[in-house]
Order: C-alpha cells, then sequence, then structure tokens
C-alpha cells in the first residue's frame, strides 16, 4: 500500500481526484455461486468450504434472519442495493499461496501495483491478502508462530481451531445484530482470525489487505481477534476495488476479545472504490485493565455505515475510537463509534474528523453509554468537521445515555470552514491555495494520521492530497 | 366539548374537521419512531381523558392597540387577528399537535400591532384542575415589525391528567419577542408539546422553558430563522425528582445568512428522572455566516436517575461556526466537603451547589423580571 508505481493509463481520473486502484484484471475465477442468494446458495458455499454442520445451520439460521430483517431507517439510503444481482461467493484459486510468486500473473501484479509484497519485507510481521471471497497468500513471521502467535485466514482458523473459534464465533457480534451483520453470519467467506499468547507482544502490524476485482462482487470476509492476557497486538487493513458503473457490495464482521490487561489496535484505511456501498459491524470486548483501540479511516466507498464499537465489560477497561471520514463527490460517509460503559472506572475517547467537499456528505453517528454500575467512568467525545464548499453537507448524531451519576462525560463538535487567516499566511509563505488547503486539512486530521504508522500516515497525507486536487479554484 | 363550535366561524370549523381527519388517522406514537425511541406511551390512550377546561387565568391589560387575551374570545370578538395566523407556524401533521388543533377549548392570543412596546410582562397561568381530564390549550403570539412585548406562561396541575400545548410564536422584521413557560406538575400529569418560533429579518427572540415535574412529558421546540440578521436565545432548565421523565425535542433551523441562534439546556436530575434533550441545529443551504451553539449540561444527584443528550447538527453551508456540547456529571465531592467543612449540612451544600448549577441559566435572562420568576421556580422545587 505504500508503494503504487502505475502507468498513466491505470491512473483513472475518477470523482475522488485520481484513484489510482481503480485498475481491474481479467483473472478467472475458479469456482462461484449463481448470482443472487437463497437458502441454497448459503448450504453450496458451507459445502464447498467443507464446513462442520454447526457452521453450516449457523449460517442458515442467519439467513433466514436476514430475509426477515427490515433495513435500517436511519442513515444511508440503502433501498438501491439490488441483493439478487450480487455474486455472493467467489473462489479465485484452488489454493492459498505461500509465496506471491504461486499466484496466477494478474493477480500477483495487482498485489505488486498496491505495494503489498514490498511492505510485508519491510515493516509487517505478517500479511493476508484477500482476493474476492478467499484469502489467497497468507504468512506470518516464523518467531511470532513459535510463540504461539496464530494469524490465518477465517476459514483456516475454523479448520484448524474448530473449538476456539467455536467458543467465540458470533458472541460479540451475534448473527441477529443487524441485517447485514445476520448477511455476513449467511454467506461469510475469508477474513483474518487471529489469536496471540498470553504475554506475547506482537511490535510489527499484521495486516489484512482486501481486493475486490470482480463486477457486482460482494466480499463478505469475517475477522475474529482473539489477545489474551497482557497480549498486544496491532492489525492494520486495506481495502481497495476497481471502478465499475455498477455496484459491489462489502459486508464485513469484525469481532475482537481483549482479555485482562490486553491491548489490540485495529487501524483500517478504507478506500474502496465510489462504486462499493460499504456496510460493516465491528465490535470489541475489553476485560478488566484491557485496552482496544480502533483507528478508522473513511476514504473510499460510495456509502459507508460503520460504526466500531467497544463494549468495556472489565474495572479499568479503556476504548479508544479515532475515526475520520472523508466524503467527496456522490459520497456519503456515516461513521462514527459507539462506547459502553458496562464496569466501575473505565475510560474513553472518541475523537472524529470529518471532511466534505464536491457536495459529499459526511456525517458523524455515535453511541455514548454508560450502564448502571460503572461508577467512576469518564469519556470524552470530540467530533470536529471540516466543510470545503456549499455543496457539501455534514451531520452530527452523537447519542448519549448515562445511567449513572459518578460519572463524568463530555461531548464537544464544531464545523467550521478552512480559515480565510489560515489560507491567507500560508499563500503569502508561497504555497498556491491548493497546496494551502491540503496543509490546512492535513493538520486538521493530524490527531489521528499521528497515531498511524509513519507508512500509513504518509499514505493517508498522500490519499488527502489526492482528494484535495481541484478543491479551490 | 368546546362550548363555542356552534358559533364558531367557518374557517375555524373547517380547520378543526382537517385536523380532526389527520388526528384520526395518526396512530399514538410508539418506540419504533425515532422521535420517541426514550419515551414510551405505552398504555397512554388519550382518548381515556375526558376534555375539561381547567382554569385559566390571563393578567395584562396593555395599552396602544395590543391584543392579549383569551383565545376563544378573541376568535368571535378580533377574528381578523387570528385567522391569517392560526395554524400557519405549527403544522398538523404530527398526532398530538393535529388533536390540538382539533379540540383546542381556550389558550391565549397575544398580538402586539407594528412599532408597539406592550410593557410590563404579560402573564397567563393554566392549571388543570380535575383528575384524569384532558386540557387542550392553544397560544399565538403575533408581533408585528419592530413590536416588543414579553409574555410569562405557567402551566400546573395539582392532580393527574394529560395536558396538549401547542404554542406558535410569530416574530416579525424588527421585533422581540420574550417568552417563558413554566411547568410545575403533578408527578403523573402528562404534557405533550409543540411550540415553535419564525423569527423574521433582525427580529430576535428570546425563549425561557423551566421543567419542575411531570411524567412522561414530551415538548418540541423549533426556532425558524427565516430571514437575516434573526437572533434566538433558547434556554431550558429542568429539575426531576421520583419517576418524572422530560423530554425535548429542540430545533434552530437557519433558513437564512447571518442568523445566531444559542441555546442551553440545563438540568438536575434525582431519585429515578430521567430527561431526554435531542437538540438539532440545521443549517440551510445558503444560510452563510451562520453561528449557531447549543448545549445540554446534566447533574445527577443520585445512581439511579439517567440523563440522555443527543446533540445533533445538519450542516449544508459551509461558512459557518457551529458548536455544541453536552455534559453528564454528579456532584463534586470536593464542593461538597468544602462547603460542608464550612458549617453547612450534607442537604444545605446540595442544594447550594444546585442552585449554583443553575446561576448560568439564570445569568442569560436578560429581564429582571423573569429571571426572578424563573429563580422562584427553581428555588420553590429545589426546597
Amino acid at each position: 500500500m505504500a508503494k503504487t508505481d502505475l502507468t498513466p493509463e491505470e491512473t483513472q481520473a475518477t470523482a475522488l481526484g485520481d484513484y489510482k486502484f481503480g485498475f481491474h484484471d481479467d483473472v478467472t475465477s475458479f469456482f462461484r455461486t449463481r448470482r443472487g442468494l437463497d437458502e441454497d446458495v448459503v448450504r453450496e458455499i458451507s459445502a464447498h468450504k467443507q464446513e462442520p454442520e454447526w457452521m453450516t445451520e449457523y449460517r442458515v439460521k442467519a439467513y433466514r434472519h436476514f430475509v426477515e430483517r427490515e433495513l435500517p431507517r436511519w442513515g444511508a439510503d440503502l433501498s438501491v442495493i439490488d441483493f439478487e444481482n450480487i455474486y455472493y461467493y467467489l473462489k479465485p484459486v484452488e489454493e492459498q499461496a505461500k509465496s506471491w510468486d504461486d499466484l496466477p500473473p494478474g493477480m500477483k501484479e495487482t498485489w505488486d501495483k498496491l505495494g503489498i509484497p514490498e511492505a510485508e519485507k519491510k515493516y509487517l510481521a505478517g500479511v493476508g491478502a484477500q482476493y474476492e471471497s478467499e484469502v489467497v497468500y497468507h504468512n506470518l513471521q516464523k518467531d511470532l508462530a513459535d510463540k504461539g502467535v496464530l494469524f490465518l485466514d477465517m476459514d483456516s482458523g475454523l479448520r484448524e481451531h474448530e473449538d476456539l473459534v467455536r467458543e467465540h464465533f458470533g458472541t460479540i457480534i451475534p448473527y441477529n445484530d443487524n441485517k447485514f451483520a445476520a448477511l455476513n453470519s449467511a454467506v461469510w467467506s475469508g477474513g483474518s482470525f487471529i489469536y496471540v499468547p498470553p504475554g506475547v507482544r506482537v511490535e510489527l502490524p499484521l495486516q489484512a489487505y482486501f481486493r475486490i476485482n470482480a463486477e457486482n462482487m460482494g466480499q463478505f470476509e469475517r475477522t475474529l481477534i482473539l489477545v489474551d492476557k497482557d497480549a498486544y497486538v496491532h492489525y492494520v487493513e486495506g481495502c481497495t476495488a476497481p471502478i465499475y458503473s455498477t455496484d459491489s457490495l462489502h459486508s464485513a464482521v469484525v469481532e475482537i476479545h481483549v482479555a485482562e490487561g490486553g491491548r489490540c489496535r485495529y487501524t483500517t484505511i478504507q478506500n474502496w472504490s465510489t462504486n462499493v456501498y460499504n456496510l460493516v459491524t465491528k465490535r470489541a470486548v475489553a476485560e478488566k485493565n484491557a485496552t482496544m483501540e480502533w483507528v478508522d479511516g473513511n476514504l473510499g466507498s460510495q456509502i459507508t455505515m460503520k460504526y466500531p464499537a467497544v463494549l468495556l465489560k472489565g474495572q479499568g477497561a479503556h476504548g479508544e475510537v479515532l475515526s475520520i471520514a472523508f466524503a467527496g463527490k456522490g459520497q456519503h460517509q456515516d461513521a462514527g463509534g459507539k462506547i459502553t460503559h458496562m464496569a466501575p472506572d473505565t475510560t474513553s475517547v472518541i475523537t472524529s474528523k470529518s471532511i466534505s467537499k464536491d457536495g459529499g456528505q459526511a456525517s458523524y453517528r455515535g453511541l455514548l453509554q454508560v450502564n448502571d454500575g460503572a461508577t467512576g467512568s469518564r469519556s470524552k467525545v470530540v467530533c470536529d468537521a471540516l466543510i470545503l464548499d456549499e455543496d457539501s453537507r455534514t451531520d452530527t448524531y452523537p447519542y448519549i445515555d448515562i445511567k449513572e451519576n459518578a460519572v463524568d462525560i463530555g461531548h464537544e463538535a464544531t464545523v467550521s470552514k478552512i480559515g480565510e487567516e489560515q489560507l491567507f499566511y500560508l499563500m503569502s509563505r508561497g504555497l498556491t491555495e491548493e497546496e494551502a488547503s491540503a496543509m490546512v486539512v492535513s493538520g486538521f486530521i493530524e490527531p489521528i494520521t499521528k497515531e498511524l504508522p509513519l507508512e500509513y500516515a504518509v499514505e493517508m497525507n498522500r490519499l488527502i492530497q489526492l482528494q484535495m486536487e481541484g478543491s479551490v479554484g | 366539548m368546546v362550548s363555542s363550535t356552534a358559533t364558531e366561524p367557518a374557517w375555524l370549523a373547517g380547520a378543526r374537521d382537517a385536523a380532526r381527519a389527520t388526528y384520526e388517522t395518526l396512530p399514538v406514537p410508539t418506540n419504533r419512531e425515532e422521535a420517541w425511541r426514550f419515551t414510551n406511551l405505552r398504555g397512554f390512550d388519550p382518548e381515556g381523558f375526558e376534555p375539561h377546561p381547567g382554569t385559566l387565568t390571563i393578567e395584562g391589560d396593555p395599552a396602544g392597540g395590543v391584543a392579549f387575551g383569551s383565545l376563544a374570545r378573541m376568535v368571535a370578538e378580533r377574528p381578523e387577528l387570528i385567522e391569517p395566523h392560526l395554524g400557519s407556524v405549527v403544522s398538523g401533521d404530527e398526532k398530538f399537535a393535529a388533536g390540538n388543533a382539533a379540540r383546542w377549548a381556550d389558550g391565549v392570543l397575544l398580538h402586539v400591532p407594528a412599532g408597539v412596546e406592550a410593557g410590563a410582562p404579560l402573564r397567563a397561568a393554566l392549571e388543570l384542575t380535575a383528575e384524569g381530564t384532558a386540557l387542550y390549550h392553544r397560544v399565538l403570539v403575533v408581533l408585528e415589525r419592530g413590536a416588543r412585548a414579553t409574555f410569562i406562561e405557567e402551566f400546573s396541575t395539582a392532580v393527574p391528567g394529560y395536558l396538549n400545548v401547542v404554542v406558535e410564536l410569530k416574530v416579525a422584521d424588527g421585533a422581540h419577542l420574550e417568552y417563558v413557560t413554566i411547568q410545575n406538575h403533578h408527578p403523573e400529569t402528562r404534557q405533550f408539546g409543540t411550540h415553535r418560533a419564525t423569527v423574521g429579518r433582525d427580529a430576535s427572540l428570546e425563549w425561557i422553558a423551566a421543567a419542575m415535574g411531570g411524567t412522561r412529558a414530551k415538548s418540541r421546540m423549533e426556532s425558524y430563522l427565516a430571514d437575516r440578521g434573526a437572533s434566538v436565545k433558547v434556554t431550558g432548565a429542568y429539575h426531576l425528582t421520583g419517576r418524572e421523565h422530560v423530554d425535548y425535542d429542540t430545533t434552530q433551523e437557519h433558513a437564512a445568512p447571518d442568523t445566531t441562534s444559542d441555546l442551553a439546556f440545563k438540568g438536575v436530575l434525582d431519585e429515578r428522572s430521567r430527561a431526554v434533550w435531542r437538540g438539532v441545529i440545521r443549517v440551510d443551504k445558503g444560510a452563510q455566516k451562520t453561528d449557531a451553539y447549543q448545549e445540554n449540561r446534566n447533574l445527577l444527584l443520585s445512581p439511579d436517575a439517567q440523563a440522555t443528550p443527543i446533540p445533533g447538527l445538519e450542516i449544508e453551508a459551509n461558512d459557518v461556526r457551529c458548536t455544541h456540547g453536552a455534559t453528564v456529571g454528579q456532584v463534586d465531592a470536593q464542593h461538597l466537603f468544602y462547603l460542608m467543612s464550612r458549617g453547612l449540612s450534607r442537604r444545605e451544600a446540595q442544594h447550594a451547589i444546585v442552585r449554583g448549577f443553575f446561576e448560568p441559566v439564570l445569568e442569560r435572562i436578560g429581564s429582571e423580571t423573569v429571571r426572578d420568576s424563573l429563580a422562584a421556580a427553581l428555588d420553590a422545587r429545589i426546597g
């Protein structure tokens, strides 16, 4: 993701400015289910994966709930999604590769263009690369494997560690949590399964990269991360897709359990093309003195609805959500975060920064809840929005629900435009208006980028600059 | 139920019929509707309350052509002041507002002609007197260009009942209105109200609402800043105990450039009470140079009390300054300790802290008379 060498033809101009990941490869898939979805398709996916009976039944139960469940009546308009026009399972290759060179040439080229193999060499402890419905490449540094760290795709996780998966799968996000969690539970494929043993610290990030290549594709990865006592892991995900005139659907479920004293950081840099509907459920449980941090960057997609959540279940647990959303032309970023204080002395911080331009709509939607008995809880929610032109829109809906009196809860939000004095100052120092605006925007999101590993911070700033191109006239 | 129906003018009878038809098609709202998510009406049947007039006392006899008095009487005496305005600010497309439009028995008209100052504060007091009855109350305030007035309304119920209120405030260009409502209800009274103001060019509205009880009470308070230079200041205070429950929906809609709104709600919640405040700042397209603020601060005195602040911003213009804040906290143990070390009992110390919490609310109020009225109501409540 850090390096992209693209020919001019491959760099397609899009509504976002230049979207450099809009190319697609002609890769013939190994197997796929028919277009559309019914119970037979669900069973076919499970049978193809040779899953245990309980998982097949779980999928079917989830599918039935998906059919009955209404679309959410808030947030973005999802009525345009044509569930019958989507391919729900598409297996690109027969076998997962252990080496990038074992992948079909077209597909390898994709990963090279995205810079993943190179990044792996330089600064990652492990990489999973998902192409359509399956993880086609997976690798973990040997010393981590020797310490008992598990980093597998979810399907392999289920095959090789069935008991552990069965114990946790669907316990944090049940299949009936919402319509899209139900859909994911029915047709899930790929995603990551991670287990970090007690006391083990994974110092370099583990990265998963999600790529949709086909048209009308539905990608439903499923991730389960288990961080044991006093362990630490940083998981990074990136996502891109080609530009097509018809829509694709990405609907992931991510469940995380952080045991006593453990810490997990989950970083997303979502850069889907603007024909992708990105409807994701992410939730973590933090036990006693554990820390869960979501760093959630939403730059791409047509519509995103995603509110990473932390349930602070144990005394002294800490939760953070850092959210950044950039909504350009035709985009609606409905992002945010949810924190539930369930135990005494728990603390949380939500920081949201959103930018809307060229008619884009950025929304912060959040929930901060303090349950009965969560005495001594402290929380701070800060949401700032920047609107770059008069055609754009920003909304802020921070729900706060406090059922305990021994608490200290604060929320602040501001909406503003780029200050003329700031622009004037920067331009007086020789910057063009465009450069000056990009610099102000980079400064605005700095509280988020400074939390990213350096390479990603550079990438994030570069993406912001790309999206700022042509923003002032 | 409306004694004057037979003699009412056709325009009003027609409006009532239309509202009745809407009212009958609309169900009683449930928790499934976003606006009613936190206020459960299960078991509440508005038809189970027999309408009863209650007691309406109207004080003040302003000069200068100001019309101030019973709305029912004014319909007969001054229909030309009412017909063009009644129902023009609050639409009857919501269950309780439609019910009010169909059934209102009486209320208050305040009409101030252009350039006239109504002088000393005008007052009205409404009391629901018969247990288990319903009272449909309607208020229409029209300030013509450059007019000025202060109007203080008190609603009280010593017995449980159902109060349905609609208030329409029209503040024309350059006018200034100060409007105060103080609710003091029996803990089992239900009050549902829709209050909406339109504020014209360079006009200003100072709006104060205090709630001292009432179960399952819900008030919509909407300000519409219709033209350049309009400004609105909304101040809310609530003090709840027992199982009282108050739910506010406030809207500050900026429809024109160079408009200012400033909203602050502060509340103290004791025992098992609950307050819900949902506030939206809406900035319409083209409403540049909007300056909007909203805050909700809650002090919880009991571990069983619950506060649900839901601030919201919906912004469609880019040259704006919009800020909101919400906090929920408890009595600071150090403050309590300090006051007790100076010889106050725990109860006295807490009283002083609660009173101090409301002080900034009182300080927002420009008029001394209004400030004193609210301070008296708060003191009586805090005890």
